[in-house]
Protein backbone atom coordinates (compact mmCIF):
# COMPACT_ATOMS: atom_id res chain seq x y z
CA UNK A 1 0.00 0.00 0.00
CA UNK A 2 2.76 2.39 1.11
CA UNK A 3 4.91 1.29 -1.85
CA UNK A 4 2.05 2.05 -4.26
CA UNK A 5 1.60 5.48 -2.73
CA UNK A 6 5.31 6.16 -3.12
CA UNK A 7 5.21 5.11 -6.81
CA UNK A 8 2.15 7.31 -7.33
CA UNK A 9 4.02 10.29 -5.88
CA UNK A 10 7.05 9.66 -8.12
CA UNK A 11 4.76 9.48 -11.17
CA UNK A 12 3.00 12.64 -10.05
CA UNK A 13 6.30 14.54 -9.74
CA UNK A 14 7.51 13.17 -13.11
CA UNK A 15 4.36 14.43 -14.80
CA UNK A 16 4.73 17.98 -13.45
CA UNK A 17 5.38 20.53 -16.18
CA UNK A 18 8.78 22.26 -16.19
CA UNK A 19 9.11 25.32 -14.04
CA UNK A 20 6.95 24.11 -11.15
CA UNK A 21 8.53 24.68 -7.75
CA UNK A 22 9.13 21.49 -5.76
CA UNK A 23 10.12 21.42 -2.11
CA UNK A 24 11.48 18.86 0.30
CA UNK A 25 9.91 19.04 3.75
CA UNK A 26 12.79 18.78 6.17
CA UNK A 27 11.24 19.22 9.59
CA UNK A 28 9.85 22.74 9.65
CA UNK A 29 12.10 23.84 6.77
CA UNK A 30 11.12 23.48 3.13
CA UNK A 31 13.98 23.32 0.67
CA UNK A 32 13.44 23.98 -3.00
CA UNK A 33 14.78 21.19 -5.20
CA UNK A 34 14.76 20.32 -8.88
CA UNK A 35 12.43 17.67 -10.25
CA UNK A 36 15.38 15.27 -10.62
CA UNK A 37 16.46 15.84 -7.03
CA UNK A 38 12.93 15.24 -5.78
CA UNK A 39 12.64 11.98 -7.76
CA UNK A 40 16.04 10.82 -6.52
CA UNK A 41 14.98 11.61 -2.95
CA UNK A 42 11.73 9.67 -3.39
CA UNK A 43 13.50 6.67 -4.92
CA UNK A 44 15.96 6.59 -2.03
CA UNK A 45 13.05 6.74 0.42
CA UNK A 46 11.40 3.86 -1.42
CA UNK A 47 14.60 1.76 -1.23
CA UNK A 48 14.82 2.38 2.51
CA UNK A 49 11.25 1.12 2.98
CA UNK B 1 -13.74 -33.20 33.22
CA UNK B 2 -16.79 -31.88 31.37
CA UNK B 3 -16.90 -28.86 33.70
CA UNK B 4 -13.28 -28.00 32.86
CA UNK B 5 -14.04 -28.33 29.13
CA UNK B 6 -17.04 -26.03 29.57
CA UNK B 7 -14.96 -23.48 31.44
CA UNK B 8 -12.30 -23.55 28.73
CA UNK B 9 -14.93 -23.05 26.04
CA UNK B 10 -16.42 -20.13 27.96
CA UNK B 11 -12.95 -18.57 28.45
CA UNK B 12 -12.24 -18.94 24.72
CA UNK B 13 -15.50 -17.30 23.77
CA UNK B 14 -15.01 -14.35 26.12
CA UNK B 15 -11.42 -13.92 24.92
CA UNK B 16 -12.63 -13.81 21.31
CA UNK B 17 -15.32 -11.33 22.29
CA UNK B 18 -12.82 -9.05 24.04
CA UNK B 19 -10.48 -9.20 21.05
CA UNK B 20 -13.27 -8.18 18.64
CA UNK B 21 -14.36 -5.34 20.92
CA UNK B 22 -10.75 -4.10 20.98
CA UNK B 23 -10.70 -4.20 17.16
CA UNK B 24 -13.95 -2.20 17.05
CA UNK B 25 -12.45 0.39 19.38
CA UNK B 26 -9.31 0.66 17.18
CA UNK B 27 -11.50 1.14 14.09
CA UNK B 28 -13.55 3.77 15.92
CA UNK B 29 -10.36 5.73 16.73
CA UNK B 30 -9.18 5.46 13.12
CA UNK B 31 -12.55 6.67 11.79
CA UNK B 32 -12.47 9.62 14.23
CA UNK B 33 -8.98 10.54 12.99
CA UNK B 34 -10.17 10.34 9.39
CA UNK B 35 -13.11 12.62 10.24
CA UNK B 36 -10.68 15.20 11.63
CA UNK B 37 -8.52 14.90 8.50
CA UNK B 38 -11.50 15.29 6.14
CA UNK B 39 -12.72 18.30 8.08
CA UNK B 40 -9.22 19.87 7.96
CA UNK B 41 -9.06 19.31 4.17
CA UNK B 42 -12.47 20.98 3.74
CA UNK B 43 -11.35 23.85 5.95
CA UNK B 44 -8.20 24.23 3.83
CA UNK B 45 -10.27 24.48 0.63
CA UNK B 46 -12.51 27.13 2.22
CA UNK B 47 -9.50 29.13 3.49
CA UNK B 48 -7.75 29.00 0.11
CA UNK B 49 -10.91 30.15 -1.69
CA UNK B 50 -11.37 33.00 0.81
CA UNK B 51 -7.74 34.09 0.43
CA UNK B 52 -8.09 34.06 -3.33
CA UNK B 53 -11.27 36.14 -3.12
CA UNK B 54 -9.54 38.68 -0.86
CA UNK B 55 -6.90 39.11 -3.53
CA UNK B 56 -3.38 40.48 -3.59
CA UNK B 57 -2.24 43.25 -1.28
CA UNK B 58 -4.32 42.29 1.78
CA UNK B 59 -2.62 42.43 5.16
CA UNK B 60 -2.48 39.03 6.82
CA UNK B 61 -0.96 37.74 10.06
CA UNK B 62 1.42 34.83 9.80
CA UNK B 63 1.59 32.61 12.86
CA UNK B 64 5.10 32.19 14.26
CA UNK B 65 5.00 29.42 16.81
CA UNK B 66 1.97 29.17 19.07
CA UNK B 67 1.68 32.67 20.47
CA UNK B 68 3.28 35.10 18.01
CA UNK B 69 2.11 36.48 14.68
CA UNK B 70 3.79 38.81 12.19
CA UNK B 71 2.18 40.92 9.52
CA UNK B 72 2.61 40.11 5.84
CA UNK B 73 1.12 41.14 2.53
CA UNK B 74 -0.84 38.65 0.52
CA UNK B 75 0.26 38.07 -3.05
CA UNK B 76 -1.89 36.58 -5.79
CA UNK B 77 -3.21 33.22 -4.63
CA UNK B 78 -2.72 31.68 -8.04
CA UNK B 79 -0.21 29.09 -6.98
CA UNK B 80 -0.47 26.87 -3.94
CA UNK B 81 2.21 24.64 -2.47
CA UNK B 82 0.64 21.29 -1.58
CA UNK B 83 2.17 18.50 0.48
CA UNK B 84 1.74 15.36 -1.65
CA UNK B 85 3.31 13.00 0.89
CA UNK B 86 6.71 11.29 1.32
CA UNK B 87 8.25 14.61 2.36
CA UNK B 88 7.53 16.35 -0.96
CA UNK B 89 5.55 19.52 -1.57
CA UNK B 90 4.80 20.87 -5.03
CA UNK B 91 3.56 24.13 -6.38
CA UNK B 92 0.27 23.75 -8.20
CA UNK B 93 -2.03 26.22 -9.93
CA UNK B 94 -4.98 27.15 -7.69
CA UNK B 95 -7.60 24.93 -9.38
CA UNK B 96 -5.26 21.96 -9.60
CA UNK B 97 -4.41 22.34 -5.91
CA UNK B 98 -8.09 22.35 -4.98
CA UNK B 99 -8.63 19.24 -7.15
CA UNK B 100 -5.71 17.55 -5.41
CA UNK B 101 -7.20 18.24 -1.97
CA UNK B 102 -10.61 17.07 -3.17
CA UNK B 103 -8.98 13.85 -4.40
CA UNK B 104 -7.52 13.34 -0.93
CA UNK B 105 -10.99 13.87 0.57
CA UNK B 106 -12.48 11.25 -1.78
CA UNK B 107 -9.72 8.77 -0.85
CA UNK B 108 -10.21 9.43 2.86
CA UNK B 109 -13.99 8.98 2.51
CA UNK B 110 -13.49 5.67 0.66
CA UNK B 111 -11.20 4.45 3.43
CA UNK B 112 -13.70 5.61 6.04
CA UNK B 113 -16.45 3.63 4.29
CA UNK B 114 -14.28 0.50 4.19
CA UNK B 115 -13.54 0.87 7.91
CA UNK B 116 -17.23 1.31 8.67
CA UNK B 117 -18.05 -1.84 6.73
CA UNK B 118 -15.39 -3.72 8.68
CA UNK B 119 -16.91 -2.39 11.89
CA UNK B 120 -20.40 -3.60 10.92
CA UNK B 121 -18.96 -7.06 10.25
CA UNK B 122 -17.27 -7.03 13.64
CA UNK B 123 -20.53 -6.01 15.34
CA UNK B 124 -22.21 -8.98 13.69
CA UNK B 125 -19.47 -11.21 15.10
CA UNK B 126 -20.00 -9.68 18.54
CA UNK B 127 -23.70 -10.46 18.29
CA UNK B 128 -23.04 -14.07 17.24
CA UNK B 129 -20.47 -14.58 19.98
CA UNK B 130 -22.69 -13.02 22.64
CA UNK B 131 -25.44 -15.40 21.58
CA UNK B 132 -23.06 -18.36 21.88
CA UNK B 133 -21.95 -17.18 25.33
CA UNK B 134 -25.58 -16.83 26.46
CA UNK B 135 -26.42 -20.31 25.18
CA UNK B 136 -23.34 -21.73 26.83
CA UNK B 137 -24.25 -19.98 30.10
CA UNK B 138 -27.79 -21.43 29.97
CA UNK B 139 -26.44 -24.89 29.23
CA UNK B 140 -24.04 -24.64 32.17
CA UNK B 141 -26.79 -23.44 34.48
CA UNK B 142 -28.96 -26.37 33.35
CA UNK B 143 -26.13 -28.84 34.08
CA UNK B 144 -25.66 -27.26 37.52
CA UNK B 145 -29.32 -27.70 38.43
CA UNK B 146 -29.23 -31.29 37.21
CA UNK B 147 -26.20 -32.03 39.41
CA UNK B 148 -27.88 -30.43 42.43
CA UNK B 149 -30.98 -32.58 41.86
CA UNK B 150 -28.94 -35.77 41.67
CA UNK B 151 -27.11 -34.92 44.91
CA UNK B 152 -30.44 -34.48 46.77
Amino acid sequence: MKENKSKEIIEFVERLPEGRHIYLNLGSVMVEVSKEEAIEFLKKQEEKE
Amino acid sequence: MAVKKDEKRMTDLTRQLRSIIAQIEALRVEIAQLDILISEYRQTITTLRNLKDLGAGKEVLLPVGRIAQVGAKLEDVDKIVINIGSGISVELPFDEAIQQIEKEIVAALALREALERAMVELYEKVEALSQKIREHGHAEAGEGKKDEGEQK
